[in-house]
């Protein structure tokens, strides 16, 4: 898991049947002193809450365990697990 | 499975219902040869009670996941904390002796 901000979502007209009803989300992954790492990467949501907002903080998933929580079965590689309420980082040795 | 440190926590009230009840810890990748972390800090899963700066083992394997936390195969969860390491550990650099 890594903790990333919600920068906005993808819209996709045309996209396969189980994606219906699903938001695309974009996430920035963000290191734990909210500074960019890598690119900004698509992924849905399964905490169920109605998704999170545009720049809140979350928790996602990549890799297969990421599809586990969707039925019917949707073909993604990153998923929402959490939203970061609060987060404490020593990053002191 | 690799070695890492627990720097911090992450707290969220809104989250998967199969991490409810289990803490998020934030774990920084340690290098076993050098004791220097290396690598970007991820979240993980703790079932075991690991404190601030305890030397631990992490695994990324969903299906093991699923096992510790008592989840269905709907757990989205991959990376948990699987191991305290202790000072006997044959690894000088995180510790032992």
């Amino acid at each position: 898991m890594y903790m990333g901000r919600i920068i906005g979502h993808i819209e996709a007209r045309i996209r396969l049947p189980n994606f219906e009803g699903r938001r695309l989300l974009l996430i920035q992954p963000l290191d734990f002193h909210q500074k960019p790492i890598r690119w900004p990467i698509v992924a849905c949501d399964c905490t169920g809450s109605g998704g999170p907002s545009q720049g809140s903080l979350v928790a996602y998933v990549e890799g297969r365990e990421a599809a586990n929580p969707f039925n019917p079965p949707i073909p993604v590689d990153a998923c929402v697990v959490a939203l970061v309420e609060a987060w404490h980082y020593d990053d002191e040795k | 499975m690799w070695t890492g440190i627990v720097k911090g926590s992450v707290t969220a009230t809104v989250k998967h219902p199969s991490l409810n009840g289990v803490r998020l810890l934030i774990v920084e990748p340690l290098n076993v040869l050098t004791g220097l972390p290396e690598g970007l800090a991820q979240i993980a899963a703790d079932t075991l009670g690991a404190a601030k700066g305890q030397r631990v083992l992490c695994s990324g394997d969903g299906s093991g996941a699923q096992q510790l936390l008592h989840a269905d195969k709907t757990c989205p969860i991959r990376l948990t904390i699987v191991g305290l390491l202790d000072a006997k550990a044959n690894a000088p650099a995180l510790g032992g002796k």
